[in-house]
């Protein structure tokens, strides 16, 4: 299945539990915290493909404040990682500012196992994409991977068609370790 | 100051010349047979008098143009108090001792449609209108429901004047837009609350049942933790609904006269050991006379007891917590005010706590303050939440009064 490593950043225990159980099948690590103190520290230690955030963690809040505060903390660790925000049904107005503020999408609660599973993969797809968009060398690694990928493999071609010589194809593909 | 001392030198001097002009005359009658000149001095000394006559006269008259201009600011202050009613928006009638319509002001023209002689007259009061406002007593309060639909507040009051005689005031206040409003607000609210608990309550059991079924076709087997999540979201849910029929089926109030010390050794039995064993300082002080309100005193002690505990909550992480009850009271109204010296609540959130299910307490039901307002409304009175300057609240529930 994907490789996939998801962090959860809710308060109820009970919501972890399920979305450990719906996202089992499909992914290969599920973390999870139960307030958004350690969400800096969690993104820092690992690159995670996704990050499912709660809007509200004290009983009574329903302004999303944490939510928000906690997205701006985890996109100053890593910028790339996609943040779906989680939130129950009448906060849609809320959700949407999330979006602008930089989540990449949100969740109504309660939600469909299907609809949860590919949110998280699209979010995962957009991790990726901006994982290797924002360097030079992820670019030139994707380029030369997918000309690999064009040409089944064959040096000489995809040298040819990334108007390299074989030589300097063999270096770059040994410093990305392709 | 000038024009008086003027005033006094210049009848000073005639009065003088009057005088020697006088003594001349005495003289000249008493000692010489000079008619004629004693005449002229006679004369001479009544032009002085009258001049003199005329001089006060005329200064009285000065002080005329200053009554003048208090008629007219008089005549001003008149016009503004008809336009400041003519702004009401209130409709304001004012009834003459035989019963017509002796002043209205345009609030009360655009509701009537234009002249009219008796309120039996105007338009929307026909029918039945008409007669249960006349039959309110001085001070009388109702809301009426016009023969148009409309919702009103109408009140009568009284007043008299000097030529008049007493004279009734009569003010009507259409209130639907208002009541609609607060009533749509009040929805709005609770569905907020209700629609994020249950959602939050809900969010596991779909998922988790989805996943179950999963795993059971794929032949994963029983997940029992997951179940028994299941299990405990359903029976949140249920316990949910119980609060909210423990809100909708409030007994109506049985009033029997309150007896103030009586009432806060009952509060002080039933919550008092508990706090004082939480470490928290309780002290309930009296500060009523005569009261002769009337109350439910089981339902009354639930109202209070729930301020109390939620104040106990409120003090639950501070150092040297206290709580402080007083029960103020004179005549029908008595007051309960419970203070802390918790952190306290925000102002943003001082309406919203008293929003049924409404909680900022983990496992909080968010009923306490709501039942606690709603046996003070049953009892025609209110609960009301302030910012102590210090720190903490001080909730105060009023029955009787006003109301």
């Amino acid at each position: 299945m994907d490789q996939l490593a998801i962090l959860i950043v809710d308060d109820k225990p009970d919501v972890h539990q399920a979305i450990r159980l719906a996202l089992e099948p499909h992914v290969r690590q599920i973390d999870g915290i139960l307030s958004p103190e350690a969400v800096a520290a969690m993104v820092g230690a690992t690159r995670y493909d996704c990050v499912l955030l709660d809007m509200n963690f004290a009983a009574g809040e329903r302004s999303g404040r944490e939510g928000l505060d906690a997205l701006a903390r985890i996109r100053a660790i890593d910028p790339c990682v996609a943040v779906l925000f989680m939130t129950a049904f009448g906060a849609v107005s809320l959700a949407v500012e999330s979006l602008k503020q930089g989540a990449d999408d949100f969740l109504l609660k309660p939600w469909r196992n299907d609809a949860l599973v590919s949110a998280v993969r699209a979010a995962a797809a957009r991790t990726r994409d901006a994982r290797e968009g924002t360097t030079l060398e992820g670019l030139e690694r994707s380029a030369i991977d997918r000309a690999l990928g064009y040409h089944d493999g064959n040096i000489a071609r995809t040298a040819a068609s990334l108007g390299l010589s074989r030589g300097a194809l063999y270096r770059r593909m040994a410093k990305h370790g392709l | 100051m000038g024009s008086s001392t003027a005033l006094v030198s210049a009848a000073g001097w005639r009065i003088l010349f009057a005088a020697i002009l006088a003594g001349l005359l005495v003289r000249l009658l008493t000692t010489t047979p000079y008619f004629a000149t004693a005449l002229v001095l006679a004369a001479a000394i009544g032009l002085l008098l009258l001049d003199l006559a005329r001089l006060v006269g005329r200064q009285r008259s000065d002080a005329s143009p200053a009554d003048a201009a208090e008629a007219r600011e008089r005549a001003k202050q008149y016009e503004q108090a008809l336009g400041l009613l003519d702004a009401v928006t209130v409709a304001l009638f004012v009834l003459a001792p035989d019963g017509r319509i002796s002043f209205v002001n345009r609030a009360a023209r655009l509701l009537s449609g234009g002249a009219a002689g008796n309120l039996e007259d105007v338009a929307c009061f026909r029918g039945e209108a008409a007669a249960t406002i006349l039959a309110l007593p001085i001070g009388g309060r109702q809301l009426l429901t016009l023969a148009d639909g409309r919702a009103m507040l109408v009140w009568v009051g009284a007043f008299s004047t000097p030529d008049g005689g007493p004279q009734r005031l009569v003010s009507a206040q259409a209130v639907a837009g208002e009541l609609d409003a607060i009533q749509i607000g009040a929805w709005h609210s609770m569905t907020r609350v209700l629609a994020h608990e249950m959602m939050n309550s809900l969010t596991p059991i779909v998922s988790l049942s989805e996943s179950l079924i999963g795993r059971e076709r794929s032949g994963a087997g029983i997940d029992t933790a997951a179940l028994e999540t299941i299990g405990r979201q359903s029976r949140h849910l249920l316990s949910f609904v119980e609060r909210y029929r423990a809100i909708a089926d409030l007994p109506a109030p049985k009033r029997t006269p309150l007896d103030p010390a009586l009432f806060l050794a009952d509060i002080d039995a039933l919550a008092g050991r508990d706090l004082r064993a939480r470490g928290i300082a309780f002290s309930a002080a009296l500060n009523a006379s005569r009261v002769t309100a009337q109350a439910d005193a089981a339902l009354l002690r639930q109202a209070v007891l729930n301020l109390v505990r939620n104040a106990a909550d409120a003090v639950a992480g501070t150092a040297e917590a206290r709580i402080g009850l007083a029960c103020v009271g004179e005549g029908d109204e008595v007051r309960f005010e419970v203070s802390d010296n918790g952190p306290g609540i925000g102002p943003d959130r001082l309406e919203e706590i008293f929003v049924p299910f409404f909680t900022t307490k983990e496992n909080g039901a968010g009923i306490g303050l709501t039942l606690a307002r709603q046996i003070a409304l049953a009892h025609g009175g209110q609960v009301n939440a302030r910012r102590n300057a210090a720190s903490g609240m001080t909730f105060v529930l009023t029955i009787g009064g006003q109301a």
